[in-house]
């Protein structure tokens, strides 16, 4: 090592002795910000390892793109304290830099000294920061699976550790880049007379003549560094709105409309072969059998009911040939091409046209059944509906034009019966299941009341029963039935609303864990930078406010000036986020969730509501107990002082 | 040929009502191994006039030039490397790093340049300073006067071309001030070093080749002793 190099170490190395306290916030910085790359790193990593164990190798765009601005967040975020870090520090060493300059000190050489505390800081920061990223990471992951079958793999692949590393490091690169600049650039005897925030002489002459006020005071000290400010209200910001959105997208997710589509009433039972397999529903097993229905009807505070399937023959009237011909020959919308290429679906779409008769899926559902579908064409008139001369078609609602086959009054026939439809419905998966065999490829499903199916269809066995229970109790009692039923027969199986319900909080969960993980530590940034300013704001000042005492500003007058100086911060703070919130909240967010069917958007500012007054706390706080550590020596004593 | 040469040179702080002339339009020029001294009332600019000699700050307008080389042409690099091999500095406010102890105070600019550190030589700039027990300790621990000292040494510790030193024994007893006036005068002219030196003192200004005397941002003593007029003895202060 040339004498050069070794003056830079020592210089750097006793410049990093010397400042104990500032070194730590920075490692706290440093570590913050490693946790959330390696976080998001585990995560990524953790997630592709669970996919290809489900044979899946493709990362699909949007967790790529989340992926990708979660690394640019972190970035922003990260930029934002450990810039504001070496600023201050940089501000703080300004007359030691201009002093080593008027020695023979290069710019590079001083850019050097800064670096290489940079350096070692990292070396102490990242690794910590690396632990425990991957421990919250590893933490995280069940939760963020819970609602996938798939079993969470926890990689172990290095790219974790390398990759959050270089992110990291890159941050406090390029976070302490234009820093070391500016130390280097410093002019001499510029630095040697340096104050804080007063580089240019300019600023002393432009005093207003109006008389001080301690709040007035209070915002000039604001506007002393702006930059300063505003990288600190930046990171603080950026926290709270991503805790906000999120937390909008979570309250924008709706478990009822979930719940409606799922899990239509409290219990639900069936044969396994109508939700686990749902192309071969056999309805000779007798699963569901009349006296479990009796012994659940039994059950006090129950209403029962029951839905009934079978396949039959049916001819569907001219209007629904018709509409069904029009949907198949539009060439570009896709049907036809689909018709061409699926070999069943060909198969009865000319058996249609040639005979008049399609293999139609037929359901026979009582009143409790019939009550959760959603009609969406015509009226649900139970007793109407209860004489047997009625049929509601199936479709799915939100087709538009293409969810109408029949006009309300129209005749269909199944097997030998006519009927009239009543209207159109679509019916919950916890009530239709996804039963789609080959045979009824065209999709003609009809519901008819259980009489006149069984009727029609003696013999057919139960394909699910229902049963909608008031009071706790009697819904454990009920539920205990079923599973006593399950214990006999290994084809039954049970949903329930609480199972749905929280299955579905858990997917919800996973969705907004860890923006809310992100969130929650660019807050804690937000405010470590904050503590931050201040106290070195408070230091720096540590002379001024002696001089004010000395002349005649008292104690609680000072205080007073940095309170309104916190809280000012604090609500440029909370405008900024709420802005950033209404933005994001309204674009992305609303956009993300939009296309979900089972949110539905709720813009909210609770997050934002319950941490305002959280702030606006520490901003009284801090800026006293910083003013308090400062205040332990006499006056003469902190006039005497230079730094 | 002159070895530094200020001319015209004019340094203003602030605006308007604030405006400051620390520097008037100032033209000297001094030649290789001459020993000058500045006189002047507080405020009347000396230690401008001798950062801008040194390239420490730019002047408002004027130009300055150090060996016929006009240091504002210089890239900021190029200046300081010149600065350190060139100049030695001793600041009116010693200006010691203060994470750095005294002997490393002292061979700050060496090592900084990439150089062995003469260790012959530095102990005798320590011995004849006096700064011997004093080599582990940290500035902060020192009086004035041995941080003044340990300044000189510094400033010395390159065996600078030029050497400007404000006040460099305003601090020291006179017994003290003698010495380091001898030491300089010995430097100056064993390695033939141009010395400009701020004093307050008038018994030491007079021992320089040549004595500057400063009022309000202007160099008041002509060139040559005979142009010495009435404007000085008006002031009072040519004693
Ligand atoms: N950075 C600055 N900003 C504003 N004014 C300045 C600055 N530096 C110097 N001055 C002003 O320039 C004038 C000359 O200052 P200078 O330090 O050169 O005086 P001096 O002759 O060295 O005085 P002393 O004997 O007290 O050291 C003074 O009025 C001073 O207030
Ligand atoms: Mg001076």
């Amino acid at each position: 090592m040339d004498a050069t190099q070794s003056m830079t170490a020592k210089l750097s190395d006793r410049q990093y002795r010397a400042n104990k306290s500032r070194n730590k916030t920075t490692i706290i910085a440093i570590i913050l910000v490693t946790v959330m790359f390696t976080t998001v790193f585990t995560i990524g990593l953790s997630l592709m390892d669970t996919k290809a164990q489900l044979g899946a190798v493709t990362t699909d765009m949007s967790s790529m793109f989340l992926f990708i601005s979660g690394i640019i967040l972190i970035l922003i975020s990260g930029y934002l304290i450990i810039h504001n870090i070496f600023q201050i520090s940089v501000t703080q060493d300004i007359q030691f830099y201009g002093l080593l300059k008027t020695l023979g000190a290069k710019n590079t050489q001083i850019g050097s000294i800064l670096m290489r505390q940079a350096a070692r800081l990292c070396l102490v920061g990242i690794p910590i920061g690396l632990g425990i990223g991957y421990g919250i990471g590893a933490l995280l992951l069940p939760v963020l699976l819970a609602a996938n079958s798939a079993i969470a793999v926890l990689s172990v692949n290095p790219a974790i550790f390398i990759g959050a590393a270089i992110f990291a490091l890159v941050t406090v690169l390029i976070s302490c880049a234009k820093p070391a600049r500016m130390a280097g650039k410093v002019s001499p005897i510029a630095a040697l007379r340096y104050i804080d925030g007063e580089m240019d002489d300019k600023r002393k002459t432009k005093r207003s003549k109006r008389a001080t006020s301690i709040s007035r005071m209070a915002k000039e000290n604001l506007g002393r560094n702006k930059k300063r400010t505003v990288t600190m209200v930046a990171s603080l910001a950026l926290g709270l709105m991503l805790l906000n959105s999120f937390y909008v997208m979570q309250n924008s997710y709706d478990a009822e409309a979930y719940l409606k589509s799922y899990c239509a009433s409290d219990i639900a039972f069936s044969d396994k072969s109508v939700t686990v397999d749902l192309l071969d529903y056999s309805n000779t097993n007798n699963t569901v059998t009349p006296e479990l229905m009796e012994q659940i009807a039994a059950v006090p505070g129950t209403q029962t009911g029951v839905a009934y399937y079978t396949e039959a023959q049916a001819d569907p009237g001219d209007t629904a040939i018709n509409n069904i011909e029009n949907f198949y020959n539009d060439e570009e919308s896709g049907p036809g091409s689909w018709l061409s290429s699926i070999e069943a679906a060909r198969t009865s779409y000319n058996k249609l046209m040639q005979t008049g008769r399609v293999t139609a899926g037929v359901y026979g559902l009582d009143d409790i059944a019939a009550k959760t579908g959603n009609v969406y064409m015509g009226k649900y008139d139970a007793e109407k509906f209860a004489t047997g001369k009625y049929a509601f078609g199936l479709g799915i609602a939100d087709n538009g034009a293409d969810s109408i086959f029949y006009e309300i009054g129209d005749k269909i026939e199944i097997e030998g019966k006519m009927y009239e439809i009543m209207g159109m419905m679509e019916l919950p998966t916890s009530v239709q299941g996804s039963l789609e065999t080959e045979a009824t490829a065209l999709g003609e499903k009809y519901a008819i009341p259980t009489a006149a199916f069984l009727e029609q269809f003696p013999n057919t066995p139960i394909m699910r029963g229902f049963a909608n229970v008031e009071g706790e109790e009697n819904k454990r009692a009920a539920e205990q039935i079923v599973l006593s039923h399950m214990e006999q027969d290994g084809n039954l199986t049970m949903q329930t609303r609480d199972t749905y319900a929280s299955q579905f909080r858990e997917q919800v969960a996973a969705q907004v864990i860890l923006g809310y993980a992100l969130g929650v530590i660019m807050a804690l940034i937000g405010v470590l930078n904050f503590v931050n300013t201040m106290l070195t704001a408070i230091i720096a000042r540590k002379r001024e406010f002696a001089m004010m005492e000395s002349v005649g500003m008292t104690k609680p007058q000072l205080k007073q000036m940095l309170v309104f100086e916190g809280i000012d911060y604090a609500v440029i703070t909370l405008v900024i986020s709420l802005l950033l919130s209404l933005f994001v909240g309204l674009t992305v967010i609303q956009d993300s969730v939009s296309m979900s069917w089972v949110a539905n958007f709720q813009f909210s500012l609770l997050p934002l509501g319950i941490l305002a007054p959280v702030l606006i706390v520490l901003a009284v706080f801090i800026p006293l107990k910083c003013f308090g550590q400062t205040q332990q020596r006499s006056l003469v004593e902190r006039l005497r002082e230079t730094g | 040929m002159s070895i530094l040469q200020a001319k015209e040179v004019k340094k203003h702080y602030g605006e308007d009502e604030n405006l400051v002339k620390a520097l008037d339009g100032v033209s000297i020029t001094i030649m290789p191994g001459e020993f000058v001294s500045i006189v002047g009332a507080s405020g009347s600019g000396k230690s401008t006039l001798l950062h801008m000699l040194g390239g420490l700050d730019n002047p408002t307008s004027g130009s300055v030039e150090i060996g016929g080389q006009d240091i504002s042409q210089l890239s900021d690099d190029k200046l300081t490397v010149f600065r350190r091999r060139q100049i030695g500095f001793v600041f009116q406010n010693y200006n010691l790093v203060p994470i750095l102890n005294v002997f490393e105070n002292i061979v700050l600019p060496v090592e900084l340049d990439g150089k062995k550190v003469e260790r012959d030589y530095i102990d005798r700039i320590i011995s004849l300073l006096g700064l011997e027990s004093k080599l582990n300790s940290l500035p902060s621990n020192l009086s004035g006067g041995q941080q003044q000292r340990v300044a000189i040494a510094r400033a010395l510790a390159t065996k600078p071309s030029i050497l400007l030193a404000d006040e460099p024994t305003g601090n020291l007893d006179s017994h003290t001030s003698m010495d380091v006036l001898n030491l300089l005068q010995m430097t100056n002219r064993q390695f033939s070093q141009t010395v400009v030196m701020i004093t307050h003192n008038d018994e030491i200004a007079n021992l320089a080749d040549r004595k500057l005397h400063m009022a309000d941002g202007r160099i008041m003593q002509p060139l040559e002793a005979k142009y010495c007029g009435r404007q000085n003895m008006r002031m009072g202060a040519w004693a």
